[in-house]
Order: structure tokens, then C-alpha cells, then sequence
């Protein structure tokens, strides 16, 4: 499973967004707040596109259930997505809140 | 001030049989230069108005009704659009398109698009199949992703998702049937200098629910102003067979029964008109909950799938583009 500290997620998203789905040339321009619908960045066909790509590039499972515009709606949110669905299949051990404190 | 109500969508089916008949008589005659209609026709609510505001402008001998069924029609399309053409005094054309499809290879494309996602997907044994959108749009904020129904051959059904892909390549075959209809409306046409006159209504036309160059391609659209439930009160009106006011509307494309709803529309058309109306005339959504007697949260998803698919689908109410050309040196 790739390394998802800082922003690598969101930057490798939005190159997806940029490249696969806009076919854009000067990159992701927009927020990772904006909401890709509603400012029509991609449509529902990009969104199934996109549910492929984190199951390629960062190994995680996605139910069909779970591409729901609370998961799927903006950079974060699906960075968001990610990261919880790599803490959920991460042993409990490595857990970052199954480490005791100091 | 009028209250939002339901009943802001009726229209005056007379007066707008007049307008509807004028409009065609004005842009077939005068402008187009063409001496009648060709209409097809599928046994649905829409055709069946089409065709009778085209005798009304045109009369029965200058409108020709096409029947286009492929391997996949259910056979009471047929049936209803045979009685259809017979109240209306028109004698109607069949053209089977299966062998046309066959030569484009539309039912293998499409099942080997199906066979990726439903490996044991089998036409010849009895297996069916639809696409279908999720169920829930007024109970969760969803996409509209299709999903594949299979119907097994025991009448069991399992859906699954579909991948980009798989759902491209089945809309992809599944549109061979559209423009292979188009193309033999347009024989019928060109034949006898007519018009291929269109039958989509508003709601298909402004949320995308046509082929673009085949049930989108026509010469002049006749009731793509009308929302669905409009279309009912002219079919009340104009006397189209009841046995096709109460067909429940069919997309009729794929070989297992799909309804529009399940297909596209995700609601009654009783109710995605009234609030479709009340959101092109800017109705806050609270007052359209209170009228139509349903949760505000409900009324806004439905605001927010009809402007997400109208925005999705520009591409197919698109013209080419056609660059002007450059400034000649001495202008």
C-alpha cells in the first residue's frame, strides 16, 4: 500500500482529475474543497473512473455503497475516503492510536 | 400570490394542440419546404401524440408512421402502435431493424461488454439484461451510476456494478439501435420529401435522456417544450388509445423490461414535474415541500439531480462548432 502522509493523496488525486478525467494541460486548478459536481469538474462517469483509480493506486476496497457524494465529492473528501479505509485495513498494532504514549 | 400546488404544471391541451399545429404546419411548409411528417412510432405515450398533432397539421396521407422493432422489442409495442395508427387513419410501416444491427454488430458489443461484469450472461439460453440508475433519490444523495440488472433465465435477478468501460460500451451498442432508426426514418423522409419529425419530450430532451444523431436527430422537435405529464393531458385530448395512456413509459432497448424510471428518471413523473417546474421558476424549496408534501431535504436532491444531469448532458445539445473564418488581409 502506497506511503499516504501529507498531501501525497490529494496531489495524486488531482493529477488523476487533471489528466484522465479533463484531459487538462495546465493541471488541477480548482480547491480541494470545490465540490466536483456541482462546479461540473467531472460527471457521474468520472466518478465511477475515479473509484477504479483508488483501488489501482492505493490499494483500498471501495463497496459500491461508499461512492456517495459525502466520500466522492471533492479532493479531500476522497483523500479523506482513503485515509480512513487505509487505517480500517491497517493491522491495530499499527494503528497511530494503538501506540502507547509516551 | 399563487401558492406552489401541483396543478401549476396543467396546460390548456386545446390551445396548445393549435400552437403545436401551427408551429409544424409554419416550419415543414414554409421553411423546410417539405410536404409532411414521418413519425416513429414505439406503442408509447410520446410517438402516439406526435403522431396525432401530425395528421392534425399535415392530415393522415401526408404522415407516415414507422414501426422499428428489433430482436429486443417487447412484441406489444408493436401491437399498440399498429392500433395507434389505425385511430388515427394512418397506415403504418414496419421496419425491423435486427438484421441492421446484426451488421453492426450492436448485440455482441453489447453482451461482451455485459460478459465482463456478469461472466455466466448468456442471450441465446435466455438470459436478459437492463442498466439500471440506483433507486434512492429522494433517501440519499447519490450519482447516478448505472448498474447492470441480469435476469437469469429462472426469472432470478442479480445486479452488479458496472465499471466506465463496460457501462461506455454498452450505451455505446445499445445507441446503434437509435441512429439505425434515425437512418430509416430518414429514407422515409427523403423519399417523399417529408420531415423526420421529433418525438422527445422536455423531460428527455433537457436531462439527456436521448441519442445524440439518433432518436435526438430529427428535423423540428414537437413536444420537447411539454414535460411528461403535459404529454398525458394533450394524449387525453387529442383521443389516443387508452391502452397506450397506460402503458408505463419503457425505454424498450434492452432485452430485459426497464422502465424509465429505473433507467434514468429515478421518480414518478407526477412528482419530478411539479418540482422541475418549481426549479426552473426559481420556488425556494421549503414552499415546494409544503406543496407537494414532502421533506425540504428531498425536494433540494431533486432540484440538484435535475441540474446535475441537464449540466452533464450539455455535450449532446451541442451543434458543431464551426470556427469563423479568419479576417481576409483586405477587410
Amino acid at each position: 500500500m502506497e506511503n499516504t502522509n501529507d498531501h501525497l493523496i490529494e496531489t495524486a488525486i488531482r493529477g488523476f482529475i487533471a489528466t484522465d478525467l479533463l484531459y487538462s494541460e495546465e493541471g488541477f486548478t480548482h480547491g480541494d474543497d470545490v465540490s466536483l459536481l456541482r462546479e461540473r469538474i467531472i460527471d457521474s462517469l468520472g466518478v465511477v473512473e475515479l473509484a477504479a483509480f483508488l483501488v489501482r493506486r492505493f490499494g483500498v476496497r471501495v463497496e459500491q455503497s461508499e461512492v456517495r457524494p459525502e466520500n466522492f465529492d471533492s479532493v479531500a473528501r476522497l483523500a479523506a475516503f482513503v485515509r480512513r479505509k487505509q487505517g480500517a485495513a491497517r493491522p491495530e498494532s499499527a494503528r497511530p492510536e494503538a501506540v502507547p504514549q509516551a | 400570490m399563487t401558492r406552489f400546488n401541483q396543478s401549476l404544471v396543467d396546460i390548456d391541451p386545446a390551445a396548445e394542440t393549435a400552437r403545436i399545429v401551427e408551429f409544424l404546419r409554419r416550419n415543414v411548409r414554409r421553411e423546410m419546404k417539405r410536404r409532411g411528417a414521418v413519425v416513429g412510432i414505439s406503442g408509447g405515450i410520446d410517438s402516439a401524440v406526435v403522431l396525432a398533432l401530425a395528421v392534425r397539421a399535415f392530415g393522415a396521407g401526408n404522415v407516415v408512421a414507422v414501426m422499428m422493432p428489433d430482436r429486443d422489442s417487447d412484441p406489444i409495442s408493436e401491437t399498440l402502435a399498429r392500433e395507434l395508427a389505425s385511430v388515427f387513419g394512418v397506415e403504418p410501416v414496419l421496419e425491423d431493424i435486427t438484421q441492421a444491427l446484426e451488421g453492426f454488430d450492436c448485440y455482441r458489443r453489447r453482451d461482451d461488454a455485459i460478459r465482463r461484469v456478469y461472466p455466466g450472461y448468456d442471450a441465446a439460453k435466455g438470459y436478459k439484461a437492463k442498466i439500471v440508475l440506483p433507486a434512492d433519490l429522494l433517501e440519499a444523495g447519490t450519482f447516478n451510476i448505472y448498474s447492470v440488472t441480469v435476469v437469469t433465465p429462472d426469472g432470478r435477478e442479480e445486479t452488479r456494478p458496472l465499471g466506465a468501460r463496460e457501462m461506455l460500451e454498452i450505451v455505446a451498442a445499445s445507441n446503434l439501435k437509435q441512429r439505425s432508426r434515425m437512418s430509416t426514418l430518414y429514407f422515409h423522409a427523403e423519399a417523399r420529401q417529408f420531415a423526420v419529425v421529433g418525438t422527445s419530450n422536455k423531460n428527455e430532451h433537457a436531462q439527456g435522456f436521448f441519442v445524440k444523431h439518433g432518436d435526438g436527430g430529427v428535423d423540428i422537435q414537437t413536444i420537447a417544450h411539454l414535460f411528461k405529464t403535459q404529454v398525458y393531458q394533450l394524449s387525453r385530448h387529442l383521443g389516443v388509445p387508452e391502452s397506450i395512456q397506460r402503458r408505463t413509459p419503457t425505454t424498450d432497448t434492452y432485452s430485459a423490461p426497464c422502465d424509465q424510471q429505473e433507467f434514468f428518471f429515478r421518480l414518478p413523473f407526477s412528482m419530478l414535474d411539479p418540482i422541475w417546474f418549481a426549479a426552473e421558476n426559481r420556488i425556494p424549496a421549503g414552499e415546494v415541500a409544503r406543496g407537494m408534501g414532502m421533506p425540504e431535504v428531498q425536494v433540494q436532491r431533486v432540484f440538484d439531480d435535475i441540474e446535475g444531469k441537464r449540466r452533464t448532458t450539455e455535450y449532446l445539445r451541442l451543434s458543431p462548432p464551426i470556427l469563423e473564418p479568419a479576417k481576409p488581409a483586405y477587410a
